[in-house]
């Protein structure tokens, strides 16, 4: 018998070898969506769903077959082939990978080449310059924020053949709000006389900026405020970045850039937690989560149920930035009374102002922070309700006309 | 346009679905069940992508099988003839309502009529599953080949799935003892597995990546698209039609063998044709020899006593090529611009007289040359836009000779331009048995690199599925 076996080794050929791996690896992952694919034959058979719905749900089963968590084996996990997609793009000298384009810092950013009409841009400073007017009429202050993006105004950070044109439209909008007497703070002009570059400010593998930048912008936020008798003059304890801590975890982190492009082609980040040295005790609330926390900063502005496996971290899956505040949420309310200061802040922005804005509650007594993409209440009743001593609306370069704000505050 | 949600080879639904529940069924299966079951698959395979016109094919089957059965009982040629030209006008008034209805109604509106359009959608493979069955009722009326009175068997040879909407289209007489009494084997079975992988590799990494090329390139205004950056299109586009449909081929013989059947080859290296008649005997193999036997031969071919004769045969064989592509004039004038060539070829009798070596080279280049010229036609949406095009490439549309765009593409695709001018040549297949020549003990070592080569390739090619990378398919417009 085990002659008959070696003989019949023998007589394999490469091809042979080559047809029985490819039936396991097309029957092993072929399987892995069994148990919803038993579901959905189920269902088509008692009559439960239609025969069209039932192809349906199977090319939906199997477009996107499977998951990035850990856990599934090697063949079975999309992210092997994120990797492998990405290995083979690095080593293929390629600038762009599946819709994200590799800097010349070597950070991967989405890249805009179209232009906004002179219209839009209108519009959008129109909404804006409403909601400076309303807070100004009621004797409160307003800071229009523009955040920076990946790609500088001032590097020259594009691969040979990729424009951009948000900067240029920030620009525009940014005149628009200057004619109209609107307060605007301008990080990326920050930054320039800083002499910071956006390597430093950025993560490689996601589109925003570090928490320590976040942690630098919450600071000129404060002073800017300050510079314009919005607030009284800072109190640089707590814009001290000695007395926070920086919790680092290198290489944990593949931003959502990253994600796109795997941990080969343009590495991993590390993941940053701000710390307070000093001791505080914050409320936070998030309605849409059905969320109330109170304690110290670091325990309740940390989203803990997607927290960093420091030792296994699932790059597919983990957020470090997302922690911050929970992530984008509709409406944040945070709560200190040992802040500094006591005025009532409510606080505009997409997901860039997740740092700063989450600081901002070590300093303010009372913030709301608000995401108008997420946000479902009224936003005039809560405006109404709230009565903002401050309104601070920030917005990114390539996000200056999301609905945070083209959002209509006050309807003509 | 053709209608659903397609199951393309190159899908994770095929590969990892399909694929793996068929040839376990098939498998398991007494060989007397073997056919019925691979119809059953291949109707919803068909099913899967255009719903209700697997009607229309099921009424191909039933047309072409009681016409072919009547045929052979018929004894008498007029009959025999007359029924013959019933059943090809069937076939052909179905491709005709499907496919031309709308092409001709726009064309009469414009000469002044006013007929409504129809909007009749495409079904899926119409033109090739018509082809072969025709192709079935032709061998019987000759007598070439013998009536199937299994009606399964039929049903299995216009619709068996592997070249069911992109071919190779097999005639009747290749593959009528295959469908009663082929052998399976293992050995074929891993043939046919190298070959899908290759197949669906060419496909995925070559030809999906310079089709992001070719779109964006064709998409360019002319006055924004440098000298240089059109010549990239045209090279890419004239890359991603190859690999899309040789690699379809590939997949489908492939495929085939792992049934046990054995399809013809439909390409044969056709970039590297010293003329324009050797490209089409290079190029959709089963198309040109479908035409040369049913029609071409049948006119008189070559062998006709006046040149005028000849002309008017080539003619009629290159305008119903252009057409069968698509119901377009970009389609009719890519085809005509073949019959131009070929008759020139045919009266001149070159490049056959050419003696010197820089002779052939040149007239090498010049075929090259006419066949992307031909590719822009087959690309453009519209004949205004292939000559926008053509104008960019020779600098006549007020465009730059080159700009950033051809440095940008250079960078991100010169691998896959590279790749593709390396596997339109037998350069790989050469190398092999140059090996395998010198020594049993290289030709061993060959094969054996082939498991893990091929084992990349195919993972490769699903990263790019998984990643849900660009993924169209040209031949199925067809």
């Amino acid at each position: 018998m085990v002659q008959n076996l070696l003989k019949k080794a023998r007589g394999l050929r490469a091809a042979h070898v080559l047809a029985a791996a490819f039936l396991l690896y097309i029957g092993f992952v072929g399987l892995y969506p069994l148990t919803p694919l038993l579901e959905y034959t189920k269902a088509v058979v008692k009559a439960e769903i239609s025969p069209a719905d039932y192809v349906d749900k199977i090319d939906e089963l199997y477009y996107g077959m499977l998951s990035t968590e850990q856990g599934p084996p090697l063949l079975q996990n999309k992210g092997t082939y994120i990797n492998l997609n990405g290995a083979m793009a690095k080593l293929l000298g390629q600038p762009m990978m599946n819709e994200r384009v590799t800097l010349k810092n070597g950070h991967l950013s989405n890249v805009v080449s179209w232009r906004n009409s002179q219209a839009d841009i209108e519009a959008t400073a129109r909404n804006i310059t409403t909601l400076a007017q309303k807070q100004a009429g009621g004797g409160g202050q307003f800071l229009f924020v523009l955040s920076p993006s990946q790609i500088s105004k001032y590097e020259d950070l594009l691969p040979t053949g990729y424009t951009d044109t948000m900067n240029e439209t920030a620009d525009t909008l940014l005149q628009l709000l200057s004619r109209e007497g609107v307060p605007c703070l301008d990080l990326r002009e920050q930054m320039h006389a800083e002499h910071m570059t956006n390597a430093d400010a950025f993560f490689v593998t996601d589109h925003h900026w570090k928490p320590q930048t976040g942690f630098w912008a919450y600071t000129k936020i404060l002073n800017a405020l300050a510079a314009s008798e919005a607030i009284d003059p800072v109190d640089t304890f707590y814009t001290d970045s000695s007395h926070y801590a920086f919790v680092t975890y290198p290489d944990t982190f593949l931003g959502s850039s990253g994600k796109r492009t795997g941990i080969y082609y343009a590495g991993v980040d590390d993941s940053v937690f701000i710390q307070p040295r000093f001791d505080t005790e914050i409320s936070l609330t998030i309605p849409d989560r059905e969320l109330s926390l109170t304690g110290r900063y670091e325990d309740i502005c940390y989203n803990t149920e997607d927290a960093l496996n420091p030792d296994h971290p699932d790059y597919f899956q983990y957020n470090a930035y997302g922690l911050y505040g929970w992530g984008d949420n509709g409406l944040n309310q945070w709560r200190n009374e040992q802040a500094p200061d006591s005025s009532r802040v409510m606080l505009i922005g997409d997901s860039f102002g997740n740092v700063p804005f989450s600081l901002m509650s070590v300093y303010f007594s009372s913030c709301d922070e608000l995401d108008m993409r997420c946000y479902s209440g009224d936003f005039r009743q809560h405006y109404a309700d709230f009565q903002p001593d401050i309104v601070i609306l920030e917005a990114t370069v390539d996000q200056a006309f999301a609905e945070n704000t083209g959002y209509s505050f006050f309807p003509a | 346009m053709f209608m659903g949600v397609v199951m393309l080879f190159s899908s994770n639904l095929f590969l990892f679905l399909f694929l793996p529940a068929v040839l376990f069924g098939y498998y398991i299966l007494p060989r007397w069940l073997r056919n019925l079951f691979l119809l059953a698959v291949s109707l919803i395979f068909y099913a899967w992508g255009t719903g209700e016109f697997v009607l229309v094919m099921i009424g191909s089957i039933l047309l072409n099988y009681l016409a072919a059965l009547l045929m052979e009982h018929c004894t008498h040629k007029t009959p025999r003839k007359l029924l013959l030209i019933l059943v090809v006008a069937g076939n052909l008034g179905i491709l005709f309502v499907y496919k031309y209805l709308d092409f001709c109604i726009t064309n009469l509106n414009l000469l002044g009529f006013h007929l409504p359009l129809q909007n009749i959608a495409l079904p899926l493979g119409i033109s090739f599953f018509t082809f072969q069955a025709m192709s079935y009722v032709i061998d019987v009326y000759r007598g070439t080949a013998k009536a199937q009175t299994e009606p399964q068997n039929i049903g299995l040879y216009i619709s068996f799935f592997p070249q069911l909407v992109a071919g190779p289209i097999v005639r009747y007489q290749t593959i009528a003892e295959q469908i009663d009494h082929r052998q399976e084997n293992f050995d074929d079975f891993s043939e046919g597995v190298r070959r899908f992988i290759l197949g669906f590799a060419k496909k995925i990494i070559l030809s999906n990546n310079l089709a992001l090329v070719a779109d964006a390139v064709f998409s360019t205004a002319p006055a924004e698209r440098s000298v240089l950056y059109a010549w990239m299109g045209a090279l890419a586009y004239g890359f991603q039609i190859l690999f899309d449909f040789s690699g379809y081929s590939d997949m489908a013989i492939g495929l085939g063998k792992m049934f046990g059947f054995h399809f013809p080859e439909n390409f044969d290296y056709p970039y590297i044709s010293a003329s324009v008649s050797e490209f089409w005997r290079r190029w959709h193999i089963s198309l040109g020899q479908w035409f040369r036997d049913y029609v071409y031969f049948p006119l008189g071919g070559s062998r006709v006593k006046s040149k005028g004769r000849l002309v008017w045969n080539l003619f009629v064989v290159w305008a119903l090529t252009g057409i069968w592509h698509g119901a377009s004039w970009n389609f009719v004038v890519w085809g005509l611009l073949y019959f131009v060539l070929i008759t020139f070829e045919k009266l001149t009798g070159l490049p056959k007289r050419f003696s010197y070596r820089w002779q052939k080279g040149v007239y090498r280049v010049f075929t090259l040359l006419c066949v992307l010229v031909g590719w822009v036609f087959f690309r453009a949406p519209d004949l205004h836009c292939a000559l926008g095009f053509l104008q960019s490439m020779l600098g006549l549309s007020g465009n730059a000779f080159c700009d950033d765009m051809v440095s940008r593409t250079f960078q991100q695709y010169r691998f896959f331009y590279l790749a593709a001018v390396l596997c339109s040549t037998p350069v790989f297949k050469l190398w092999k048995e140059k090996l395998a020549a010198k020594s049993s003990r290289l030709a061993a070592g060959v094969a054996l690199l082939s498991v893990p080569v091929y084992g990349f390739l195919l993972l490769w090619a699903v990263s790019f599925l998984m990643i849900g990378s660009h993924n169209p398919f040209i031949y199925f417009n067809f």
